[in-house]
């Protein structure tokens, strides 16, 4: 075992493995005074910009005069570094984002960056900086480029160029992200992640809806389906700034509304159909509550989900009928849609609600509404229901009551412990206060 | 042949094995280095246009839950609870499930959060022990704390995924603390990837030293005693060459449980959290592929450098001895139960090469180590080595670990440098050099222990105590 050969192998390796611990010390030590010196720099000229930047972002300072300020200040890479981060780090408000894009144009940034997106030669990791810094200003007239990045052979520069496109929302891009959609629709594995394509198209303004009306009609159901989920998510983006949204004939035309009612409804793909009820339930056509109705009794546990779904606004207050029959579903979370939905739509709904926790048969069902009036505190309102309520009734009351015990002690525990003083009741006044002493005597 | 023969010929079969395992480590360290190296530069270069913005405001981002498992953890359950309430991440849910905790635990949830006694339905798609009960705040409706009959970590989660109804979870220990975009960071790459990603697992970093402030750490310190600072080497050798080399070859077999996200579809039908081990996290990981395989679906599992989660690590030695023993039985445990994907082409790198160097480098390896410490002196005893090699040689092995270390500081430092400070990073260099020389001993007895109980049949979880947020 000790021969000379080992002993010289043995040697060497030591040597080297001696020299690269000492280098990656040295390596680690010199690189971090040198990042230290160099962000010390970056910092001190960022400092100098920001008050230009502010003032000009503000107006304060006339953009002239801001602008050669900044190109006065600074030079070679370290300037240009310094500008990016402190322009891109910057969020202006809606109205200041074209003095930033100006400026960044003014200064030479843009057409560094469009430059570089389109050289194949650069790294990739600079061509998606480029891409992000386009859409970061929001730059309008790069968008041809943009388009082009989608098929930059790095995923990375493309999908870059995906969320870029989005931030800038040119209508004449959209088609080529719908292309991309379609392909990732066929081929998941080459093309972008339908998430990230997903994300950007939805980012779009509503009125582009129309485009998608060739992939509405597409024989694959799966690009029927991204179809109509992206619609579904241009929908809600739109209706989260409203609380009683809904469409009208400048953003879905006859032609997308007759599509959405007819044959998307009654789609073959049951995810076609469950994603369209969320448009659907927007639509401004009369035939939209029917066709929700409908879906209601769909065959299939996830479209019927998405209907009750899709019905929990206050303006669908009359299905309330139609929402609890599904209390009694043979899915688990339909019924636990349907509670929720009952609540949302109202007296109406909530009658519907306590009846059927009262008066019903089905255990699964009234272990669900239980949930549901504790989950949203409607014990008082419960309770208030019942003290108006005729003998009998009451007597229903306290056998389900019971019976929901014998499943569940825990509830009856629940009643005992609660306090007229809780804020539910409270809110309530004296009508539930009243009816919680009724009820705990007859529970007792 | 007579019986000094026999010895001397056992002794050179022993060495050659020793040698041929020492050669096989370090090459597969290197290589993993090697890949490392690359990969966490470029990573850190994207992370300037991966715009963390859209994911946390685009429709397409899943909403997550954070399952939080805690079993006696009063020191830290409730800052950690707080910690993950402050995650920013959209529509994020929080379910902390106290396995029968016996100590103060799940009073001081109540108290600190003014949760209150639910009757929400519990439908195990996942058999569990039984649920005690649920506790939620009108003021908090995004949190929820399960109390259960204690069952075991494996047992805790499953009922936390069970009552989960995103379409993807993450899992925290309750003695760690997520960095508030931590979880973001972690999604982003899932959200973002064509194929469907099963797994994914974060940074795992030393919190011990560092200033913390409102459930978050401000400052990043090293620790005050050398045991937690040989720790910190350890972790980022640990996380930034072994895990992030491994997802580079797309071999993960190992996500760390203390922070990782899953799909919850994906972990039902793959049978839920195992119990069969005591580091369930791996064996879930093996579990994971295997249901790839039978279900023909092209399921990633993945590491991310970037997303931090910070763990408090065992102070004590009599600590640290208990959750090293743990890991090292652990993955003997899941790798023997799992032996069928070991050279498995079905299961591709995982198969072929993760699998086998995790049974031949990491589980046998605390072995062959130790058979190496007893042999050298030996051989030199017997005459078959003479002193100098044998010298030259343990100086070798001592400036190999030197170097991957020093390595893994250097590749921190220039990349995430999370130690700022000047002098942080000089003991972190000093610490990477002296961790061979007495610690790695510790650790090797510790990793032998845990071999001897897998050998004999012992499987109890062996509870590591936190003292709270130390910095």
């Amino acid at each position: 075992m000790h021969s000379p050969a080992i002993t010289q192998l043995v040697i060497a390796a030591l040597l080297f493995l001696l020299a690269g611990t000492a280098s990656a010390i040295a390596v680690t030590l010199i690189g971090h005074s040198w990042r230290d010196r160099r962000m010390a720099r970056t910092k001190k000229l960022m400092e100098c910009y920001r008050p230009l930047v502010e003032g000009l972002l503000t107006g304060q300072i006339a953009y002239e005069e801001g602008r050669d300020a900044l190109t006065r200040i600074g030079e070679g890479d370290h300037r240009k570094q310094a500008l990016e981060r402190i322009l891109l780090a910057t969020c202006p408000k809606l109205a200041q984002v074209h003095i930033l894009r100006r400026l960044c144009e003014d200064l030479g940034l843009v057409e560094i960056w469009q430059r570089q997106l389109n050289n194949s030669g650069l790294s990739f990791l600079r061509r998606a900086t480029a891409a992000r810094n386009l859409g970061a200003i929001r730059h309008q007239s790069s968008w041809p480029l943009l388009v082009q990045g989608l098929k930059d052979p790095s995923r990375d520069v493309a999908e870059v160029s995906a969320g870029s496109l989005a931030a800038i929302g040119e209508s004449e891009s959209f088609p080529a992200l719908v292309g991309q959609l379609q392909s990732a629709a066929l081929d998941p594995r080459t093309a972008l992640s339908l998430r990230t394509i997903r994300s950007a198209l939805i980012t779009f303004p509503l009125e582009c809806a129309e485009m998608l009306l060739p992939s509405l009609e597409h024989t694959n159901a799966r690009i029927r389906f991204l179809a109509v989920e992206v619609i579904r998510g241009m929908v809600e983006r739109r209706a989260q700034d409203s609380s009683h949204f809904g469409l009208d004939i400048e953003f879905c035309s006859p032609q997308l509304t007759n599509l959405f009612l007819g044959r998307l409804a009654s789609d073959e793909s049951p995810d076609v159909r469950a994603c369209a009820t969320d448009v659907i339930a927007h639509l401004p056509d009369s035939r939209a509550t029917a066709a929700l109705v409908e879906l209601l009794e769909d065959a299939e546990w996830p479209v019927r989900l998405h209907a009750v779904r899709a019905l929990a606004q206050p303006m669908y207050s009359a299905e309330a009928t139609s929402v609890a029959r599904r209390l009694t579903d043979s899915h688990w979370r339909v019924r636990e849609a349907a509670a929720k939905c009952l609540v949302i739509l109202g007296t109406e709904g909530l009658h519907l609600l306590f009846r059927q926790f009262l008066l019903g048969s089905d255990k699964y069902c009234q272990e669900q509404i239980a949930e549901e009036i504790q989950r949203a505190g409607l014990l008082p309102l419960l309770l208030a229901e019942f003290s108006g309520s005729r003998d009998g009734e009451a007597l229903t009351v306290k056998d389900q009551l019971s019976q929901l015990a014998q499943i569940d002690a825990r509830l009856i525990g629940y009643l005992r412990s609660l306090r007229p003083a809780q804020p539910g009741a409270s809110r309530l006044g004296e009508r539930a206060q009243g009816a919680f002493a009724t009820t705990t005597g007859l529970l007792k | 042949m007579n019986w000094h023969g026999l010895v001397r010929g056992g002794e050179t079969l022993l060495s050659a094995v020793v040698f041929s395992y020492f050669l096989l480590a370090n090459a597969a360290y290197t290589a993993l280095m090697a890949l490392s190296l690359r990969r966490v530069w470029i990573h850190v270069r994207r992370i300037v246009y991966l715009n963390l913005d859209e994911t946390r405001h685009s429709p397409a981002t899943p909403p997550v839950t954070l399952i939080m498992p805690a079993w006696n953890e009063q020191q830290v359950v409730v800052e950690t609870v707080r910690s993950a309430l402050k995650t920013d991440y959209p529509g994020l849910r929080v379910i902390l499930v106290d396995d029968g905790s016996t100590d103060e635990s799940l009073p001081r949830l109540l108290d600190a959060f003014e949760l209150e006694r639910a009757e929400l339905v519990y439908r195990p798609e996942i058999a569990t022990g039984a649920v005690r009960g649920f506790y939620t705040s009108s003021e908090i409706p995004n949190l929820l704390v399960i109390s259960k009959e204690h069952g075991g970590k494996f047992d805790a989660l499953n009922v936390g995924i069970n009552m989960c109804r995103t379409p993807y979870y993450c899992t925290l220990d309750s003695d760690c603390m997520l960095e508030r975009d931590a979880l973001l960071r972690l999604m982003r790459p899932i959200v973002s990837s064509p194929i469907d990603t099963v797994a994914s697992g974060g940074m795992v970093r030393v919190m011990n030293g560092s200033q913390v402030k409102d459930g978050q750490v401000v400052h990043s310190r090293l620790p005050r005693t050398s045991l937690e600072r040989f720790q910190v080497v350890e972790y980022l050798r640990g996380f930034l060459f072994g895990r992030t080399g491994w997802d580079t070859l797309d071999g993960t077999l190992i996500v760390s449980g203390a922070f990782a996200v899953y799909h919850r579809e994906s972990v039902i039908e793959a049978g839920g959290v195992p119990g069969d081990t005591v580091t369930e996290d791996i064996d879930l990981i093996a579990q994971l592929h295997r249901w790839a395989r039978k279900n023909k679906r092209h399921a990633r599992t993945t590491f991310t450098s970037d997303p931090v989660c910070w763990t408090e690590c065992p102070a004590t030695l009599a600590n640290l001895g208990r959750q090293r023993r743990r890991w090292e039985l652990g993955l003997c445990q899941t790798l023997w139960k799992n032996l069928d994907i070991c050279l498995n082409r079905e299961f591709g790198l995982v198969g072929l090469v993760t699998f086998p160097f995790y049974l031949c480098v990491e589980a046998a390896g605390a072995v062959a180590e130790l058979l190496g410490y007893v042999l050298l002196p030996v051989a030199f005893l017997l005459g078959l080595v003479h002193s100098p090699l044998m010298l030259l040689f343990i100086a070798l092995a001592w400036l190999y670990g030197c170097f991957l270390s020093a390595s893994a500081v250097m590749l921190e430092d220039f990349t995430y440098h999370r130690y700022a400070d000047f002098r942080d990073l000089l003991l972190l260099l000093l610490y990477a050099l002296l961790e061979n020389l007495g610690y790695r001993q510790i650790i090797l007895f510790y990793r032998c222990q845990g071999v001897v109980r897998f050998l004999t049949g012992f499987r109890q979880w062996e509870k590591v105590s936190h003292l709270g947020r130390s910095g």
